[in-house]
């Protein structure tokens, strides 16, 4: 009896091991390059068949150890921070402090700095110098006391942090009440009452937006109040405590430091009390630049990205901000129910309006301003001073700067170079000084008949000096593009046109200063301006006029070679009428007043009706619709895609490409023809090289991207690792290192130098630096800040040289979304509200990324520009601004910066999404700009309805029409979506042969064909995790095949028992 | 035909469960998955064949043979449910914004567990008549 037992016992057990084995031996072999990946398991080996002379380091390093590299990345990032800080501030002189001065660093954050944002932005702070850090090797005695209080357990409450789930995030700001900072402190703010730093700190991140109302942020001190933006009860205690010691003598100074990405309401330090403050960003691992700062080390000269609002309720962006519903959507059987999930959303039925047009920002505040100050009917009531805190480009330094012999002249048919004097003025102190340049178009009748919308001034390029010690001068000189001048007319023109009229360049200053120049200019040309209503005053000599005649010819086709076809100068022209409600061919009734400057009256403040209100249409549900996972309507709901908005991918009888040929071209072979000269992307000879793939090699391509691309064995392809982030390598994926990527110059070397295994791990006796994580660089609107694009190539040639070491051919950034409204919560991984200064820095830091063979993928394109519901949101807006502000970020990195990739957007362009976009991916990024490379989706798995979401994204879709490459994730290998295409669609598998090439020549010109030379072969590898599973499955076979004859032999022997009987 | 369910040992209620317990998943697993990729038709059938299957067995008094073929039935089915479902449970896993798993997911592996159990118990239990 008990041998029986034990025999059901071993079969039944052996049974269940078997199946699961089985099923789990298929489920990983499906995903076997994915496991690799993120194990950093090697798949493949590089074996050379020729003499080895060949020199295979197409892309060198400029450093022989990472510790070296480091060095110098830590180093660039401190001068990132050095150059980005912006003096906001600085009464009396305030700042510097002296060296050897004592102060008492108050407030959370001062001992738990932000140093970047979360999500896909996360750097590596491990090595991060925080701020007692900083001040101490600036010279500066901390109070030993408050330190040692901020940092106890007793206060472990007070301590800026999150509550919830991703997703879900509630941010706690948790600051110390100052009736216990001043109980706890005692007399120790007095010894060390040279100056009191209060630092003010805010996070943000990937997947939500900051928590916003229509009034300050008065509330408990939990960060749950109204505005997370605005001070809460307790830091406005902590001010004021500050400010009654200070009136009792008790401190001297009391410093603000504002340690967030992004911009803070900031009427509260107009108080005559605070003496200085500056913004600081998000540090990166550049924070000993603070202490530099403080101590007049360094002058600041950064300059804000953003507008700086008193109060953002009087943003009119945030009116239009976050996500709306079609209420009329089920009415067409488009789900308008949000998901049932931890951060639930609708995907299907929302919307938003950019309805502000072309006035965002300084766009908004200066125009208004000038219209205001011009008298222009309709203005409305606008108080500057009420609304902004501290405009665009704004930034105070130690030293003073004067601007002279400021002119612009016409250098070339499309060229001008304004030049201007920089002196410093100031006696004491050394620093640098940015120069921005505006222009100011004329606004013309023309524009109005055709709905062009010309803010007052937009900035068009910028330079900075050198280090300029008192009294020294440089000439700066800076090149125009003119055709930042001309405007994007969709209704008459359908292209860019120059307007007849006077065309104004300001140089030097602030946006606001800009402007002040601009009406003195003008003034001095006989316009009407009324004084009386300007804030500040400006300079006419730093102005140059120019008339120029309308022009609709000039900037009618693009300067790239389209990567559709080779051809040059293609037309632009409306590509994106889609995407404009007003011009949408399936918007029935709905219709939209984008902001004019003919009618600022008509700009609403009420945060909660004031948004522009849409209904659904039968060809929006349509369109909508076409785009989902053919089989899946709503998650989990029996109804799917309703049977009228059906749309599969039609079959065809056409013929399939070639696959399997035996041609012997491997894929390093593509780079050069016989006689050394590069193969272009459109010689015939691809077409060879294409027909060696197989099948199965193109459909894993295109249908696995998580973090990747696939490797093809019988071209020599090898896989390439693609990470984030848009403010350098670093997170999760990278837990070896700089060891972490097998074709990395740290493995690479430690295996030369025989510290890797047989199994390929790295041992004992390699580089320990190898195993740090990268540089983690400020947030990128720091970067920005510093106005300066010689500083910016060499972070990006730091994020590079990270790529070249850790094994990376790929970077998940940069992050080219606008600042639209402050309370975006990815604040950190964009630049700036203005298009051109988030372009022409983009474009600098893009160019030094891909020197060193690592591609960009620069995202979120396009119209990522909130979190909050982010998933399949349809987005509204006119093509001017879509053109000159949204893509403005994405077109100038491919142009002049050579950005290879594009990560596409969650969002739609009108109903379209932006990853299933032929109008933005061809004929916009590969047609007009000339972009090389592929599109990668965001993340996939958060778009095909996996996640308990309705799905709203097919990849065969993106594939079919023209849009994305490859997914970010890997599509079901269950279902098989493209396997099902093997036969009878044609045109699909053209299409995937298309974005194979599109990957296959990304890959060529990568860092990932280091090491590869045309007499090496790519051997493939079973990697040790797939060597132990089938170990382990062939031992559970057997015991299972024993288990089995044994039961059947019992069986056997039962049965012929009973028939004895 | 009254008989065959009379006079039974314990196991062929367990039996009889297990049966159940298989067309009561099939039938979930269908309301859930079936407009969904991730429904497997092949689960869904090998669930409903081996309940029948071991019906069949128990009314042609083979009942001694039932255990088993719930118990293979159950376990096939369970896997191919798992190679239908695992992109979306790694989907959620790994994906951006986890939004964790909805309750008819937890409720149709409850089943397909419940079954799978009750198949387990009753091969190790005696089916026949005392």
């Amino acid at each position: 009896m008990k041998f029986s037992l034990v025999r059901k016992i071993a079969t039944v057990v052996s049974l269940i091991l078997a199946a699961t084995m089985f099923t789990g031996t298929i489920i990983a072999n499906a995903n076997a390059n994915n496991i690799s990946n993120i194990l950093g398991a090697k798949t493949f080996e590089v074996v050379d068949t020729g003499d080895g002379t060949q020199d295979t380091e197409y892309y060198k390093s400029d450093y022989t150890t990472v510790g070296e590299l480091r060095a110098a990345g830590h180093r660039t990032a401190e001068e990132v921070l050095e150059e980005g800080i912006v003096l906001l501030k600085n009464e009396q002189g305030a700042l510097p402090l002296s060296k050897g001065g004592k102060v008492s660093l108050v407030g959370v954050t001062s001992y738990d700095p932000v140093y970047g944002g979360t999500g896909s932005g996360t750097i590596s702070v491990s090595d991060a110098k925080d701020y007692v850090t900083s001040l101490t090797n600036a010279g500066l005695t901390v109070n030993p006391e408050l330190t040692a209080l901020y940092t106890s357990e007793d206060w472990a409450q007070y301590k800026r942090g999150t509550e919830g789930s991703f997703g879900g995030t509630a941010l706690m700001i948790h600051e110390a009440p100052w009736s216990v900072v001043d109980a706890a402190a005692g007399s120790t703010l007095a010894q060390y009452g040279d100056a009191a730093i209060f630092t003010i700190g805010r996070v943000g991140g990937e997947g939500y937006d900051l928590k916003r109302g229509n009034s300050d942020g008065i509330d408990n001190g939990d960060g749950l109040g109204h505005d997370y933006l605005g001070l809460n009860e307790n830091e406005i205690s902590v001010l004021e405590g500050l400010k009654a010691k200070k009136a009792a003598g008790e401190i001297k100074k009391i410093i603000v430091l504002i340690n967030y990405a992004g911009m803070f309401e900031a009427e509260f330090l107009r108080d005559d009390a605070i003496d200085a403050a500056l913004w600081v960003g998000a540090l990166g691992v550049g924070g000993n630049a603070v202490g530099r700062i403080l101590t007049g080390e360094v002058s600041p000269s950064g300059r804000l990205p953003d507008t700086m609002w008193t109060d953002n309720a009087k943003n009119p962006v945030n009116v239009n901000y976050g996500a709306f519903i079609f209420d009329n959507a089920t009415d067409f059987d488009v789900p308008n129910y949000v998901g049932s999930g931890m951060y639930p959303e609708v995907t299907l039925a929302t919307y938003v309006v950019y309805q502000e047009g072309m006035y965002l920002g300084y766009r908004y505040t200066e125009t208004r301003y000038e219209d205001t100050v011009l008298g222009t009917p309709n203005a409305g009531s606008f108080d500057y001073d009420d609304v902004v805190a501290y405009p665009f480009a704004y930034g105070m330094s130690y030293a003073d700067f004067s601007l002279s012999d400021a002119k612009v002249v016409k250098t070339g048919e499309r060229e001008y170079t304004a030049s201007v004097k920089v002196t410093n003025t100031s006696d004491k102190f050394s620093g640098k000084c940015s120069v921005p340049v505006y222009v100011s178009k004329p606004y013309t009748d023309y524009a109005r008949q055709n709905k062009i919308q010309v803010p007052s001034v937009e900035l068009v390029n910028f330079g900075k000096t050198r280090v300029l010690a008192p009294g020294e001068s440089e000439t700066l000189t800076i090149t125009l593009d003119e055709k930042f001048f001309a405007s994007y007319d969709a209704y008459g023109a359908e292209g860019y046109v120059l307007m007849d009229g006077d065309y104004y360049v300001v140089v030097g200053g602030n946006a606001h200063e800009a402007v002040n120049s601009l009406l003195a200019a003008k003034k001095q040309n006989g316009v009407k301006v009324d004084e009386s209503k300007m804030v500040g005053s400006g300079d006419a000599s730093l102005v140059t006029k120019f008339t120029l005649s309308f022009n609709k010819d000039k900037y009618a086709f693009s300067d790239a070679v389209s990567m559709l076809d080779g051809t040059e100068n293609i037309r632009v022209t409306n590509l994106f009428d889609f995407a404009d409600i007003n011009r949408y061919s399936g918007r029935g009734d709905n219709a939209v007043e984008y902001y004019s400057r003919d009618n600022w009256a008509a700009v609403s403040m009420d945060m909660t009706n004031g948004h522009a209100t849409l209904k659904m249409t039968d060809q929006m549900a349509k369109e909508i619709f076409a785009q989902v996972p053919e089989m899946t309507g709503q998650y989990n709901n029996s109804a799917g895609v309703p049977a009228k908005y059906r749309q599969p991918i039609p079959t065809d009888d056409g013929q399939y490409p070639t696959y399997g040929a035996q041609n012997g071209l491997s894929l390093i072979n593509m780079r050069y023809d016989e006689n050394g000269e590069e193969i272009s992307f459109f010689d015939p000879v691809w077409d060879t090289f294409l027909d060696q793939l197989t099948w199965d090699e193109t459909m894993n391509l295109v249908s696995s991207g998580f973090h990747m691309t696939e490797p093809a064995e019988s071209v020599a392809k090898p896989a390439t690792k693609d990470e984030n982030g848009p403010n350098g390598f670093g997170g999760w994926a990278f837990w070896s290192g700089y060891y972490t990527g097998k074709n990395g110059l740290a493995y690479r070397k430690a295996a030369a130098a025989g510290f890797v295994d047989a199994e390929g791990n790295v041992g004992e006796g390699a580089d320990p630096e190898g195993w740090t994580k990268m540089t983690g660089f400020p947030a990128n609107g720091i970067l920005a800040a510093t106005f300066n694009q010689e500083l910016a190539l060499r972070a990006g040639k730091i994020i590079g040289e990270d790529g070249l070491w850790a094994g990376c051919s790929g970077l998940y950034g940069l992050g080219m979304n606008t600042h639209r409204s402050p309370y975006l919560g990815r604040t950190c991984e964009y630049y700036s509200e203005d298009s051109v200064l988030t372009g022409l820095i983009g474009a600098a830091e893009t160019y030094g990324i891909e020197s060193k063979g690592v591609h960009v993928y620069n995202k979120h394109c396009a119209l990522n520009d909130q979190e909050e519901t982010r998933h399949g949101i349809c987005t509204w807006l006119s093509e001017q601004a879509l053109r000159e502000i949204y893509l403005r970020g994405f077109e100038l990195p491919i142009t002049l910066g050579g950005a290879y990739n594009t990560m596409a957007s969650f969002s739609r362009f009108g109903t379209q999404s932006a990853a299933a976009c032929p109008e933005l991916a061809e004929n916009f990024l590969r047609g007009e700009c000339g972009m090389k490379g592929i599109i990668v989706t965001d993340a996939y798995g958060d778009m095909n309805g996996s996640q308990n979401i309705e799905p709203y994204f097919e990849m065969a879709y993106a594939i079919y029409h023209g849009g994305s490459d490859i997914p970010d994730g890997a599509q079901p290998q269950s279902e098989g979506h493209f396997a099902k295409f093997e036969s009878g669609y044609s045109e699909m598998a053209w299409q995937m042969r298309r974005a194979a090439k599109r990957i296959m020549y990304q890959t060529l010109w990568s860092n990932a064909m280091n090491g590869i030379s045309s007499t090496t072969k790519i051997v493939k590898l079973t990697p040790a995790w797939q060597t132990t599973l089938y170990t382990v499955d062939t031992i559970v076979y057997v015991l299972f095949g024993l288990c089995a004859v044994w039961t059947l032999a019992a069986v056997f022997a039962d049965e012929k028992k009973r028939l004895g009987k | 035909m009254k008989n065959r369910f009379l006079n039974k040992a314990p196991g062929f209620r367990v039996l009889l469960c297990a049966i159940a317990a298989s067309l009561v998943t099939a039938v979930a697993y269908a309301i859930i998955y079936s407009s969904t990729r991730f429904m497997s038709w092949a689960a869904f059938g090998i669930l409903i064949g081996g309940a029948a299957l071991a019906l069949a067995l128990v009314l042609c008094g083979l009942e001694r043979f039932a255990p088993s073929v719930m118990l293979v039935a159950s376990l096939i089915a369970l896997m191919f449910h798992i190679y239908y479902i695992y992109f979306f449970i790694s989907s959620v896993a790994t994906g951006i914004q986890f939004s964790g798993f909805p309750l008819d997911f937890y409720v149709n592996f409850v089943l397909y567990g419940i079954t799978l159990v009750l198949s387990i118990v009753c091969v190790f239990m005696p089916v026949e008549e005392k």
